[in-house]
């Protein structure tokens, strides 16, 4: 049935039962298509749809979610939710969240070129990317060549009154080269990605790809021991991904941030700014209210080295008695609430990257990081993380390395920062938001090598 | 279900539309999570997957699609739009598909399906496990235990005939540790899981696995950093089995070797590994976690040697593979759910025994690293590169365990570290995880005995 007769129906059910609900609805058109040797060698279509329901009795909060769309479902999901509901037991008098004087501002999340380009546009876009990467002598062949596009759209209403939609598009294009010399090998990855056509480049994602797979020809182990390390952006922005987690409200009351309490206190390097921002437009974390329907602001989370807020839903809001700062997040129609950032980046410097390098004088550039759900620990802060990047001489890129890891603590990291560069990029979205970050030079870290 | 002449339609649809083969794969998962986190239980989740995703090759070409929408006219219109997505009209073949081969056995027997056993005694099993971390020690500041259960419905059926339907119940329970004095935190973990019912927990004894997390992030709290540098390596059994996984498994899928992208590749027949080294997925293991009946796309798993006494023997193949390579599909194709076309993918992985002590493996290094409890891990197969992450690792001194360090990390590239595993135990160990690829997340077991690995590059916080 139509997703507004479920959601009414689900409602009037709740309403029979006594009891609040919150229905989250999702559905998603999507294409993707991947080339080899001038031919699609993977098509992908789908086209999904699903509903999450959070229940608040007097016995608790249940949560529920289901791909099936009903009439059996509407009594199914709302029971299946109470039944849930029994188990949680008290959940500090957690309501659906409602403001009738809340404001919601508009940001750019949708661009119509994903659906009006046809496929046939858009699978000549994914071989002309190969070909032109496999002009490059030293490229054998692609290990994968994509594009792909979706559009996602997102409904949320509760039964105090709450109700908002949101539409969303995404496009995507990528390759990843293969280079070849003799007995070396390496695969690079490069990609363009928006919420419209006009964001994918193929003469730019080719260049990069050439470039990402073949500049680590010649790398070799560098000798163990303490060095000056410069994270390059993206490196940068993952390890941000990484241990985003410690500025939720969420972790810090469980004791899993070590960052409990501390708003108000110096924790980093004054150089370090680190700010959310949900209204970059078209930016893939961009949206004006969060996973509970609160409407988002643009936040400092570290402002000059000052811790000044944590992340916060309504229901660690309620128990630091402060408001939610809009960053609710949830994960598909799974209705699971957790803390999420919108466009989360460190603020960048004032230096050219040369001359943050010429700054360093000797070190190392981390450019590659592998293994970061095994190798970082957000509960520790600890990292020891496989990597890749250039030796920094007399303070210019030179050779290539590899098979090195580098290891620290992140907080004791984010202390001993000495320098940013003057220009930030945004990556691929993460399951907790998308991140940006200049290069950042985070002082002496320790390298295991040869 | 869908009646089976609605299923021959849809298939024989694709075939006239250009296919020369086409597969329908059907999936409804009921899932149930249970999180006992800071005193409280604090999300209680139930929720059903239901889809279908239509598969259609020509050549080694192939075309995927996936819907929820069950009406015959979404069903036939998507059959219809995959196969014409194959731009190759020439092949039209007229076939009727008739589905004739059907497989319906299930091995991995089910005694309390997750349906029948009562919220609250699963709610007991997380509330008991919970204080069981809690009450080990005063240092552990919190705790995070998950209950979940799965009982996934498969159907797939192919225009070769192939009627195949599984149904896999699985159980598991993740257990999360985390101590810490006000100025550092460290974590331990213990996630024992099973292809079968609520039984798993008289088989499985909770309470020891609790306290066993609870050990390591309180052993590691006071441990001081690992050294950084090459040194000989020690792996305790189990999820230490996680280096095979990554440092030669995933370099053994016919989604990297067919195209020539594994280090692997064109290498059977050769010595790959040191003679000690014989390594096999089984598909088939009664009632463990990596276990199907059948893969998913309708062949029966089996066991496949991949490696023995060091030289490559198998790769694990699926349909596509298959084609690509010019061999047969070993029954390891895999998919997280109707959402992802499925490819080769690992099941339960592991080294199997060997001939050496245990004691004589730790007294046969002077200088190195004991890894007793490792973490995940990940691979480039193209390269070969991989990492893992070591949960609970010992300074081994002149032939004797000395004290436990933290934050290490082993990294290395596969083709090198196999022929370097010299020593191998007898106590093969089996260990649950998650393994994610192309075709999504899937429920995989690693496993080995005891190893050495006479010199690997050890990544720590201390300068050796």
């Amino acid at each position: 049935m139509k997703y507004k007769t479920f959601k009414d129906k689900v409602f009037a059910y709740s309403a029979k039962k006594g009891v609040q609900a919150e229905l989250f609805y999702m559905a998603g058109d999507s294409f993707k298509a991947s080339v080899y040797e001038g031919e699609i060698d993977s098509y992908n279509l789908s086209n999904t749809m699903g509903v999450g329901i959070r229940v608040f009795s007097k016995a608790g909060v249940g949560n529920a979610y289901s791909e099936v769309l009903d009439e059996r479902s509407v009594t199914k999901l709302v029971d299946s939710a109470l039944d849930n509901a029994l188990i949680t037991g008290d959940q500090d008098n957690e309501r659906p969240y409602y403001n009738k004087s809340d404001v919601y501002k508009t940001t750019k999340t949708y661009d119509d070129s994903v659906k009006s380009v046809s496929i046939k546009k858009k699978i000549d876009m994914a071989k002309e990317l190969e070909k032109a990467v496999l002009t490059n002598k030293d490229i054998v062949r692609v290990q994968n060549c994509a594009i792909q596009t979706g559009v996602y759209n997102t409904h949320l209403s509760n039964t105090l009154g709450l109700d908002l939609d949101d539409q969303k598009s995404s496009a995507i294009m990528y390759v990843s080269p293969i280079a070849k010399k003799g007995d070396w090998i390496n695969n690079g990855f490069a990609y363009d990605a928006g919420i419209g056509m006009d964001s994918l480049d193929i003469e730019r994602i080719k260049q990069k790809g050439i470039t990402e797979a073949l500049k680590y020809y010649g790398a070799k182990q560098i000798n163990s021991g303490a060095y000056n390390v410069v994270f390059d952006k993206e490196t940068m922005a993952t390890m941000l991904t990484c241990f985003f987690s410690i500025f939720s409200a969420d972790s810090a009351q469980k004791g899993i941030s070590l960052l409990k309490g501390r708003e108000g206190e110096i924790i980093s390097s004054q150089l370090l700014t680190i700010i959310d921002d949900p209204y970059i437009a078209g930016a893939f974390g961009s949206e004006n209210f969060d996973g509970e329907g609160v409407p988002t602001y643009k936040k400092k989370i570290i402002e000059k080295g000052t811790l000044k807020t944590l992340l916060h839903n309504t229901k660690t809001a309620s128990k630091a008695k402060i408001s939610s700062t809009g960053n609710a997040g949830r994960s598909g129609i799974v209705p699971y609430i957790g803390i999420t950032a919108h466009n989360c980046y460190i603020e960048k410097g004032t230096l050219a990257l040369d001359d943050l390098l010429q700054d360093v004088g000797d070190g190392v550039y981390i450019t590659d990081l592998m293994g970061m759900h095994a190798g970082a620990n957000a509960a520790s802060g600890d990292f020891s993380l496989l990597a890749r990047g250039f030796v920094i001489a007399k303070g210019k890129l030179t050779s290539p390395i590899e098979q090195i890891t580098v290891s620290g603590n992140f907080y004791s990291m984010i202390k001993s920062i000495k320098n940013m560069s003057d220009e930030v990029k945004f990556f691929l979205p993460a399951d907790n938001g998308v991140f940006g970050a200049p290069d950042v030079h985070v002082g002496i870290l320790n390298i295991a090598g040869k | 279900m869908l009646p089976i002449f609605i299923i021959e339609k849809a298939l024989s649809i694709a075939l006239e539309n250009g296919a020369n083969f086409a597969e329908l794969f059907i999936e409804d998962t009921f899932k149930n999570t249970m999180t006992m986190t800071n005193d409280k239980m604090e999300a209680v989740i139930s929720g059903r997957s239901y889809g279908y995703g239509m598969r259609v090759f020509s050549g080694t070409k192939s075309v995927y699609a996936y819907s929820g929408d069950f009406t015959q006219r979404a069903i036939y219109s998507i059959a219809k739009e995959v196969a014409l997505a194959l731009n190759s009209i020439n092949d039209r073949n007229t076939n009727i598909v008739v589905l004739n081969n059907l497989q319906s056995d299930n091995n991995h027997f089910v005694l309390q399906y997750p349906s029948v056993v009562e919220a609250s005694k699963k709610a007991k099993v997380v509330q008991d496990a919970y204080k069981a971390i809690k009450k080990y020690d005063a240092r552990i500041v919190q705790a995070n235990v998950t209950y979940l259960d799965e009982d996934r419905s498969i159907t797939i059926a192919n225009s070769e005939g192939v009627f195949a339907e599984d149904r896999a119940v699985r159980t598991r329970l993740t257990m999360n540790a985390i101590a810490g004095d006000g100025m550092q935190n460290q974590t331990g973990g213990e996630s024992p899981g099973r292809r079968m019912g609520f039984e798993m927990f008289e088989k499985v004894d909770v309470a020891t696995l609790a306290q066993s997390a609870a050990k390591t992030a309180i052993t590691m709290l006071s441990a001081s950093e690992c050294p950084s540098g090459v040194m000989p390596v020690i792996i305790g059994n189990g999820f230490g089995g996680v280096i095979f996984h990554e440092a030669c498994g995933h370099a053994l899928e016919a989604t990297s070797v067919a195209k020539g992208n594994s280090v692997f590749a064109g290498k059977l027949g050769q010595k790959i590994a040191n003679e000690k080294v014989t390594a096999i997925d089984d598909g088939t293991l009664i009632n463990e976690w990596g276990s199907n009946t059948i893969d998913d796309e309708g062949t029966a798993t089996r066991k496949n040697i991949l490696i023995e006494n060091g030289v490559l023997k198998n790769y694990l193949v699926d349909r596509l593979g298959a084609r690509r390579m010019g061999i047969e599909p070993n029954g390891c194709s895999r998919r997280q759910s109707y959402k992802y076309a499925p490819t080769s993918r690992m099941s339960n992985t592991f080294i199997a025994p060997g001939q050496d002590e245990n004691e004589k493996i730790i007294a046969s290094v002077q200088n190195g690293l004991y890894a007793k409890k490792m973490g995940g891990g990940s691979v480039n197969p193209v390269t070969g590169e991989f990492n893992f992450a070591v949960q609970e690792g010992y300074i081994i001194k002149n032939g004797q365990i000395d004290r436990p360090v933290r934050g290490a990390t082993l990294i290395g590239k596969g083709s090198e570290v196999l022929p370097n595993i010299d020593m191998v135990g007898k106590d093969l160990a089996l260990a649950e995880g998650m393994c994610g690829s192309v075709s999504g997340s899937v429920p995989t077991c690693v496993g080995q005995p005891m190893i050495r690995v006479s010199q690997m590059t050890v990544g720590g916080r201390e300068a050796k």
